[in-house]
């Protein structure tokens, strides 16, 4: 691949973006415009959109590269993506989730769960923990993309790193923080195509489907020992039960970012922008067609590259990879694909990236400045007036996401995914479902689910899950180990844990304390069967 | 052994996966056209909405 079609293919895409976000901005000049574009809006366009947010290049380079060593028992991800993520999703959240959040006129994920139960406080407390959060994820996706750059281009990390970066400075700088569908839909057209080809061409070159699982299957003598000794037994095989592999798989990888993905902010915010539960019904048909072919094919191609290397090599793709799991996705669209495809792969790539981080920067200006600034510094009182903290704001997190891509070590896409898809289930998913749901939640219950979610996550994160409390290093410094608790639940992922204790102080608490506002529960409901 | 993969839950992770897909797919095929009227007060709604977020957008990325 060579610098001067890089640039130039980067540059005509950029343009296209361009051209077809000004194509967007003009649609939606007016209220009425907007209403009239959105009702228009094709469901083909509504779900790749929400897709194309979805699926990043952490889902690709990283689960793909996490599935490198860990196997197709990783597929059991995309079941729960398509199940959870687009059928339950968009059937049971998403039609309630936009019908109440036109009755209480939210705009934002905080807002609708502040509004819900009548609380400031909620609002802008869950607005400050995803500007907090949210550039962890980010910069997984960032990395994700630059790991990319580094496997096509042959440059060090610290360069594609940069030149990513940079390329994500300009996108926010041209507006392409805009909620314009159909650059999204665009992207993720691209995704579609590129990850399709992808899968045809990793399943020829390893003999067939049922040629290429028993080649893998025949692998499993080779499993590296320090894998062996956690529970891996090949990588058609799912881990030793209970053993600390089989939890960093289900309960971190597989439930942490198959559940996570009912609290995602970025995801939440496109129900509101659909014009009818119809729009909805379609999106889910296109919607799990959708993840079948970008993530099962990321895991699908992890996993097999071990086929195709150690066919080619006489080694495993991990080895290949220099040991570092992110590598392992670049290391082979780089030697097993023709070299015009690293070029269509290189625009698969930019617009996982891109859309997703898009949709990241965008909730993060308005966590900032819409949920936070306006609600707790305004208090309500000059709505409008936070531009310029909402524009300083996406500054400070772009900046902070390339610092946190910078300290990350290697093979930590998936894992970062999950840290904040578990973050924000554990602390906001059970008062969302309560808010949708049930009319008997109080504000009280509402804080109190959100508090012990975030503190036991937290607490976990220090203290008990060892991956991350290794990194803190806080229980080391007061307690002397890394970890509080020692065999299996060290691995247990802190979802498992702090999403059923939010649970039970959201209902607990509100069934002992009495609603606020029964009139804002009537309002909430209105026309909700 | 199903499709070359021997462990049982493996292979029906591959399974459910189709399942997924299917049920999807079945899903929206079936209720494609419904639900889509909606009544004149969410109209409104809709309009008083859609004038915030527009406000709200060019807060985000500037006027264009």
């Amino acid at each position: 691949m060579t610098i001067f079609w890089l640039i130039t293919i980067i540059v005509l895409y950029l343009a296209v973006l361009a051209y077809l976000g000004y194509k967007g901005f003009n649609d939606t000049k007016n209220s009425s415009d907007y209403l009239i574009g959105g009702r228009s809006i094709h469901p083909y366009v509504m779900a790749l959109s929400y897709g194309a947010t979805f699926i990043s290049t952490s889902a690709i380079v990283g689960f793909g590269g996490a599935a490198s060593l860990f196997g197709l028992s990783m597929l059991w991800l995309p079941v729960l993506n398509i199940f959870v993520g687009i059928f339950i999703a968009f059937v049971f959240f998403g039609k309630r989730t936009r019908k109440m959040g036109l009755n209480l006129q939210a705009h934002t994920f905080p807002e609708l769960l502040g509004k819900r139960v009548d609380s400031s406080f909620i609002q802008w407390f869950s607005g400050l923990l995803i500007f907090i959060f949210m550039p962890i994820y980010a910069a997984a996706v960032l990395i994700g993309a630059s790991r990319m750059l580094e496997g096509l281009l042959g440059v060090p990390y610290i360069y594609s790193l940069s030149i990513f970066s940079i390329l994500v400075a300009a996108y926010v700088i041209m507006g392409g923080l805009k909620g314009v569908m159909y650059t999204d839909a665009l992207q993720g057209t691209l995704m579609f195509g590129g990850m399709i080809f992808l899968l045809f061409y990793i399943y020829s070159a390893t003999g067939g489907i049922t040629a290429a699982h028993q080649s893998l299957t025949d692998m499993a003598s080779l499993v590296p020992a320090n894998l062996k000794a956690i529970g891996h037994m090949g990588w058609t095989a799912s881990p030793e039960s209970f053993s600390p592999l089989w939890w960093i798989i289900y309960s971190s990888l597989v439930m942490g970012v198959g559940i996570g993905v009912l609290a995602q902010p970025q995801l939440i915010v496109r129900f509101m922008t659909v014009k009818s539960n119809r729009e909805m019904n379609r999106a889910v048909l296109i919607g799990g067609i959708f993840i079948l072919t970008t993530v099962a094919t990321a895991l699908i191609v992890g996993a097999l590259s071990n086929v195709y290397f150690f066919q080619k090599t006489g080694t495993l793709a991990i080895t290949v990879a220099e040991g570092n799991s992110d590598r392992v996705i670049p290391a082979f669209i780089n030697s097993a694909m023709p070299s015009w495809f690293g070029y269509i792969f290189l625009l698969v790539i930019l617009s996982a990236a891109m859309s997703t981080l898009s949709s990241q920067f965008h909730a993060i200006g308005t966590s900032i400045g819409r949920d936070f600034y306006e609600t707790k510094i305004l208090k309500g009182h000059a709505a409008g007036k936070s531009m310029v903290i909402t524009r300083i704001g996406i500054v400070i997190s772009i900046i902070l996401t390339v610092f946190i891509a910078l300290e990350m070590g290697p093979g930590i896409i998936a894992q970062a995914t999950a840290i904040f898809f578990g973050l924000m289930a554990s602390s906001l998913l059970s008062p969302y479902i309560a808010s949708l749901y049930w009319k008997r939640l109080t504000r009280k219950g509402s804080i109190a689910g959100i508090f012990s979610g975030l503190t036991v996550s937290i607490f976990c994160f220090l203290f008990l899950h060892a991956k991350e409390a290794a990194i803190f290093g806080v229980s080391k410094a007061l307690f002397g180990k890394v970890t509080l608790m020692g065999g299996g639940w060290q691995f247990v992922d802190p979802l498992v844990i702090a999403l059923p204790v939010s649970a039970v102080f959201t209902i607990a608490v509100s069934l002992v304390t009495k609603v606020e506002s029964p009139e804002r529960v009537e309002l909430s409901f209105d026309g909700i069967k | 052994m199903f499709i070359g993969i021997p462990d049982p839950s493996v292979a029906a992770a591959y399974i459910m996966l189709i399942l997924a897909v299917l049920l999807c797919t079945v899903y929206g095929i079936v209720k494609w056209n419904s639900e889509g009227e909606i009544s004149e007060k969410e109209l409104l709604d809709e309009k008083k909405w859609s004038q915030e977020e527009i406000e709200l957008e060019q807060d985000i990325s500037g006027g264009g």
